[in-house]
């Protein structure tokens, strides 16, 4: 009897430590799913990016001077102060991970009168399409005048890849 | 042969209740582990604020609609100031400028947008004047033939406590006269 009771007591402590180890393993397990993936800034860059875009091409309710000229547009990153520059990682140098478009359209006709774009064009391809490794992407539109009280609607596009450092 | 069959049934019994209880622990472990690894995709999604507190193409586009002229070559910010309410011309620039070009951005739902004038009662809750805690004054929303009644409340204040997320933005037309874009959830 006193045998089978120091038999029981080992089987239960070994029982004990595969318990204990196995609690551990998965809080381990749960602190670093938890805190090892990160942190996912995309749809706030891509708001940030398309307000930018906003503020570069309006001022008090009019479009900046100069916007409709071509030379303004043909550069839209250096007229509108923005760097599309990222980090040597992943391949980002030769793949841009930033895309940025603009149509100026008629706001009564909704006919577009010129558009302007800067960066991968190709990151557009992957914003219909649903998942977990994809670009984010953003499109809003903007009503605005010019000084002689034309309407317009500007779309705005914005896009911003970066999956290896977000997703 | 009594004592030893009494013996293996206390053992027995013993080995079910530690059965139990293991599968006990691993499933709340697996739970947990659900839970944690779950939390993790939604939480590590940094999104815009719940309560966000500006919507910056929305209110550009409010300035342009503000200064766009009429036929009566006044721009709406003058129409508005002289009228009570909207009218045919600068409400359906309105429906045509907000619902769509924003609609899509607040959950698709007309009801989502408003714009309006809101008037400065100059008084508080108990009918009494504000004037020493403007912050106190109710603000009445007067509804209006293209967005319809203010959906969160026709009485507010600016300090009105509020469950429902919304961005406000307004424009002062006179002392007690303002109009206000209202954008609620995004």
């Amino acid at each position: 009897m006193r045998k089978n009771k120091k038999g029981a007591e080992k089987i239960i402590s070994v029982y004990w430590f595969a318990i204990l180890f196995i609690v551990a393993g998965a809080i381990v397990y749960m602190v670093s799913s938890f805190y090892g993936k990160p942190y996912d800034v995309r749809e706030i860059e891509v708001g940030l990016l398309a307000d930018k875009a906003a503020d570069c091409v309006s001022y008090a309710g009019y479009l900046r001077e100069g916007i409709l000229n071509r030379g303004f547009m043909e550069k839209p990153l250096e007229n509108c102060d923005l760097n599309f520059e990222t980090e040597d990682t992943s391949g980002w140098k030769e793949e841009r991970q930033y895309f940025l478009k603009m149509d100026f359209s008629d706001f009564s006709s909704g006919k577009v009168i010129f558009s302007t774009e800067e960066g991968n064009g190709n990151l557009v391809n992957f914003c219909e399409l649903e998942g977990k490794n994809l670009p984010s992407c953003l499109e809003r539109e903007l009503y605005i005048l010019d000084k002689e009280g034309k309407s317009y609607t500007i779309k705005i596009t914005s896009i911003v890849r970066k999956t290896e450092k977000n997703v | 042969m009594f004592k030893l069959k009494q013996n293996k049934k206390g053992q027995m019994g013993e080995t079910i209740t530690w059965v139990v209880a293991t599968i006990i622990i691993v499933l709340v472990l697996a739970v947990s582990i659900f839970i944690s690894s779950f939390s993790a995709e939604k939480f590590k999604r940094i999104q815009e604020p719940y309560f966000q507190t500006a919507d910056i193409l929305a209110s550009k586009s409010m300035f342009s609609y503000m200064l766009t002229k009429g036929n009566d070559d006044k721009i709406i910010y003058e129409q508005l100031k002289n009228q009570e309410n909207l009218n045919d011309f600068n409400g359906n620039l309105a429906v045509k400028i907000f619902h769509g070009l924003y609609q899509k951005d607040y959950l698709n739902n007309p009801n989502n947008i408003w714009l309006g004038i809101v008037v400065n009662t100059r008084e508080n809750a108990n009918g009494k004047p504000c004037a020493s805690d403007p912050q106190f004054c109710i603000l009445l929303s007067l509804e209006n033939n293209f967005f319809g009644e203010r959906s969160v409340g026709s009485m507010n204040t600016e300090l009105g406590y509020h469950t429902i997320p919304y961005t406000s933005e307004k424009i002062k037309l006179d002392e007690n006269k303002s109009l206000e874009l209202m954008l609620i959830g995004k």
